[in-house]
């Protein structure tokens, strides 16, 4: 979900996506640097991100991946109910703080 | 992929650089962007692995929708799904039976090493023609570089348990077994010294007359066993199924010099008698062995220039394909009708999944619309021809089950014997490989043509332009054409056959065979050695058999008119010079007096044997038409004199008699000799009774018979016209599943009509209905119809008549007086498939007509 909002923002390459994520969550998410790239397949397979084949800023041959719309829906759809079930388990920890 | 391998580079690379920048030496940046990476191999592994199920994923999805799209078309699915069923599976049970008889090697070991030997013309293999002296010569001079060995059926009359037993036995040279690699699974195999004259009688017995006489009893070996008057000592059981084609063979016995049909003149003169084999040594190839072996034959011809079979050449063939070779032709014409039909079922389904696939238009323009990419659609919809064609694969074993028994069954009684068949891995595979590729052919049509139109056309109209509807009628109108050109090949082939059917029986015969009786009488050679002793058993059995109530004759042949042919002789003509081996030649039958009479052949001139014509009387013969105007054209043949056979005997022609067909397979009769039973006695002769009224019990016949000697078997009584039609199986057979084929032909092709036409008046209603506006009538309508079905007809007919014809030439060797291309059944058979095609369109030419022109022009 995380590389979808990124993407969302801007399409970008693997290296860059997790350079990303590493300053998104301020070092808090190391994730491992290998699994993106699972990861990404995943998202291409489900048919939420395109890739295509380009040149980077440092003239090097990269894969850029971009957000489709499918994928632009589901992630809505998901933050919705992420921020459901946030504001679920909120209720459940501190009844009447609302 | 190396397209991840190429990312992950990237970027290690980029990241590298990054700690390059800020300082970091060149080596421990590597190792410092390798550490953070984490497992390289790993993060390749597990991308490639996101999509290798996907594919798996994507196929399972295809699968269930594709089980969906059918379980929604239930009426279209089932029809589909039999027809398949039904052609697949007779196909491969078909296929089964030929695998049997032609393909699968002979259960004998190194099989490709076994070739069949014979003399004369190619073709003529089982016609036992490979004479004694021959054999002796071949055997030796043949050694280094092939085992020679023969083989002779004869029949025997095992005494010792109740009455005797009439069986078949082998007898076959000592080496029979070893160069075929069959060893009995109990005791031993002949040997050399054997096979001499004057040896010891010894036998090998058969592993279903071990089970059934001695109930599978070890002990066996050792004890004798009466076999024509003569002890044998049986010394091996031989393995359970061995069989040499056809009938099962009881026992075996070697001696070759010994059988029956060799009298020592006989043997000298090259009587020919025997089935040859050879089993060529490693390293020694067919090409090389004929060679060899034409050199010896052209020996056997030097030195025996006298015997009567040195005018025929040596062939040698794979014993593989010779095995079963009369049942080849029948055979594949039955394979060509079954595949026939597949391929018509298969026209019919393509009809229909084009029909369903044109109906789905819309649905898949939207999906296309939607996003889904071409290759997944085209996925799809060969997944859905597959799991059709699977479906239709799945549900045809059953039916090659049921239909191997019933085939092999009639294969067996009427064509030839063949082995068991059995619906082995190969044939199953092939069925399966048939299905897949039926199905993949059913997907990749309408997939093509979907993938070329426009999706975007097809939402905007309704699916029914001209130009798509057009398209899809004239696609189907070909398939349809093709199942006529088909049909006419086949329902011509069913005519033929049957017109051939009936011509050979219905063709005068030249005999009276209705209610005749027939005896088979196989003397024992030891104690009927003697010409007096066969001919005083003969008088015996007829004077019982005459004494019947209710016989009118009776009657004793060596060998019976239209049942067997008669045999050989060479004969000399008084006055006429004497040519060697090139004398003209003869068939000969020894018949009793009463023969004549009792077969209803007709005296033409001179008179019929009698008693005078004793075994000490002058020597008398009397000859048919054929022989007559052959030598003897113009003038009487009655008085002439005839010098026959090996030991010249000279004797009168007495009678001419009526021709009578050398077999129901020939059209015309043989030069015959007839020679008096009492001065030319055999020891294979027939007996045959005629009734006066009603028949005669069987058992009646069959205890009198018995009763001229109670040590001689005698063979159970049969209805001669019974034995006739068991010759006229194969014909018969073959004739029948050709028509029965044909007839399923011609009702697949109706329908396939029939479905065209009906959904041509569908799609044109728009057309239709405008027409009527514009005054067209009832019967311009229908006239529209069906000129449409009568083009599609004609085309198909041009493609299926030089088809017909073409095919017919493969099974012409069972067309008997008729041609392939008899042009009176063609036009016949055309004219029944314009009345097919009429019948299929009439409702659909009905329904055009009463289109309501207001509803077609609105339904848009």
């Amino acid at each position: 979900m995380m590389i979808l909002r990124i993407l969302r923002l801007r399409p970008m390459h693997g290296y860059a996506l997790s350079q990303e994520i590493r300053a998104a969550s301020h070092d808090a998410l190391l994730v491992e640097e290998g699994s993106l790239y699972p990861a990404l397949q995943r998202l291409l397979k489900e048919g939420w991100v395109k890739a295509e084949w380009s040149m980077s800023a440092t003239n090097r041959r990269v894969r850029i991946y971009r957000l489709t719309p499918a994928g632009s829906k589901h992630y809505e759809r998901e933050v919705a109910s992420f921020n459901s079930m946030v504001e679920g388990i909120r209720r459940v920890l501190a009844p009447g703080e609302a | 992929m190396s397209e991840f391998s190429d990312e992950i580079r990237a970027h290690l690379e980029e990241k590298a650089e990054e700690l390059m920048a800020r300082g970091m030496p060149r080596e421990d940046a590597w190792h410092a962007a390798r550490r953070e990476f984490g497992n390289l191999t790993h993060a390749e592994e597990r991308s490639r692995e996101v999509w290798r199920w996907s594919l798996l994923d994507d196929a399972v999805a295809d699968v269930r929708y594709a089980l969906r799209q059918l379980a929604k078309a239930p009426g279209f699915t089932v029809a589909a799904v039999a027809t398949l069923a039904l052609g697949i599976g007779a196909n491969t049970a078909m296929y089964s039976v030929i695998d049997a008889a032609l393909v699968r090697p002979l259960e004998f070991s190194e099989p490709e090493r076994l070739l069949m030997l014979w003399t004369g013309e190619a073709g003529d293999v089982w016609s036992y023609s490979f004479s004694y002296p021959r054999f002796r010569l071949f055997e030796e001079r043949a050694r280094g570089f092939a085992d020679v060995a023969v083989y002779d059926d004869e029949v025997v009359t095992v005494t010792g348990a109740g009455s005797p037993e009439r069986l078949t036995g082998g007898r076959v040279s000592a080496n029979f077994f070893a160069v075929l690699g069959v060893s009995p699974v109990l005791g031993r195999g002949f040997r050399e010294e054997e096979d001499r004259h004057g040896a010891p009688a010894v036998a090998l017995i058969s592993h279903e007359y071990w089970q059934r006489r001695y109930h599978g009893d070890a002990g066996v070996l050792g004890r004798g066993l009466r076999v024509d008057a003569e002890e044998a000592v049986i010394i091996g059981v031989l393995p359970a199924g061995f069989r040499l084609r056809t009938e099962a063979i009881d026992i075996w016995r070697t001696r070759m010099i010994d059988t029956r049909t060799f009298a020592p003149e006989s043997v000298r003169l090259g009587a020919q008698y025997l089935i040859a084999i050879a089993r060529l040594r490693p390293g020694v190839t067919p090409a090389q062995a004929r060679s060899k072996l034409s050199a010896i034959d052209a020996q056997y011809k030097k030195d025996n220039a006298g015997n009567s079979d040195v005018t025929q050449r040596i062939q040698a063939e794979p014993l593989e394909q010779e095995m079963y070779v009369n049942a080849r032709t029948p055979l594949l014409v039955l394979w060509g009708a079954v595949g026939g039909l597949l391929l018509l079922a298969c026209a019919n389904v393509a009809n229909l999944v084009l029909a369903r696939s044109l109906a789905r238009h819309r649905e898949i323009a939207l999906r296309m619309a939607l996003g889904a990419p071409g290759s997944r659609i085209v996925c799809q919809l060969i997944t859905e021809g597959v799991l059709l064609a699977a479906l239709g694969g799945v549900a045809a074993l059953p039916v090659a089950w049921w239909s191997l028994a019933a085939l092999a069954a009639m294969v067996r009684e009427t064509i030839s014997s063949i082995p068991e068949p059995h619906l082995n891995a190969p044939v199953l595979a092939s069925a399966f490989a048939l299905a897949a590729a039926i199905g993949v052919a059913f997907g990749l049509s309408p997939a093509w043509w979907l993938l070329r139109s426009k999706p975007e056309h097809a939402l905007r109209t309704s699916g029914r332009s001209v130009t798509a509807g057009g398209w899809s009628i004239r696609a189907r109108e070909a398939i349809v054409a093709l199942e006529v050109a088909l049909s006419m090949a086949m329902l011509a082939a069913g005519a033929l056959l049957a017109q051939s059917f009936v011509r050979m029986t219905s063709m005068e015969t030249g005999v009276h065979t209705s209610g005749v009786v027939h005896v088979p009488l196989d003397l024992m050679p030891d104690l009927y050695q003697a010409p007096e002793a066969r001919g005083r058993f003969y008088d015996e059995v007829l004077r019982r058999a005459s004494a019947l109530p209710g016989v009118r004759s009776a009657a004793v042949s060596s060998r019976v008119d239209l049942l067997q042919h008669g045999l050989g002789y060479m004969i000399r003509l008084e006055g006429r010079p004497d040519l060697g081996p090139r004398n003209p030649g003869s068939r000969g039958r020894s018949v009793s007096p009463a023969y004549f009479d009792t077969l209803g052949i007709r005296l033409l001139r001179g008179r019929v044997f009698s008693e005078r014509d004793s075994v000490n009387a002058p020597r008398v013969v009397i000859v048919n038409e054929a022989f007559a105007k052959l030598h003897y054209p113009g003038v009487d043949a009655v008085g002439r004199h005839v010098v026959y056979s090996t030991d010249r005997v000279d004797c009168e022609i007495v009678g001419v008699v009526r021709d009578v067909r050398a077999s129901l397979a020939e059209t015309g009769a043989e030069p015959t000799m007839y020679l008096p039973l009492a001065q030319r006695p055999w020891l294979v002769a027939h007996l045959l009774i005629r009734p006066s009224g009603p028949p005669v019990a069987a058992e009646t016949i069959r205890k009198q018979v018995q009763a001229a000697d109670p040590e001689q078997a005698v063979g159970q009584p049969r209805l001669l016209d019974d034995m006739l039609a068991d010759r006229l199986g194969q014909p018969r057979t073959t004739m029948s599943a050709v028509a029965a084929f044909a007839l399923v032909a011609l009702l697949l092709a109706g329908i396939g009509i029939y479905g065209v036409s009906a959904y041509a008046v569908t799609q044109r209603s728009r057309e239709i209905g405008i027409r009527i506006t514009l005054g067209a009538g009832q019967e311009q309508v229908r006239a529209l119809v069906f000129r449409r079905t009568l083009a599609v007809l004609l085309v198909g007919l041009a493609a299926g008549v030089p088809l017909a014809i073409a095919m017919g030439r493969l099974y012409a060797g069972l067309l008997f007086g008729v041609r392939p291309a008899e042009p009176v059944t063609l036009a016949a058979v055309a004219g029944l498939l314009g009345l097919m095609a009429v019948g299929a369109s009439w409702a659909p030419a009905a329904r055009a007509a009463r289109i309501d022109p207001a509803l077609s022009l609105r339904a848009e």
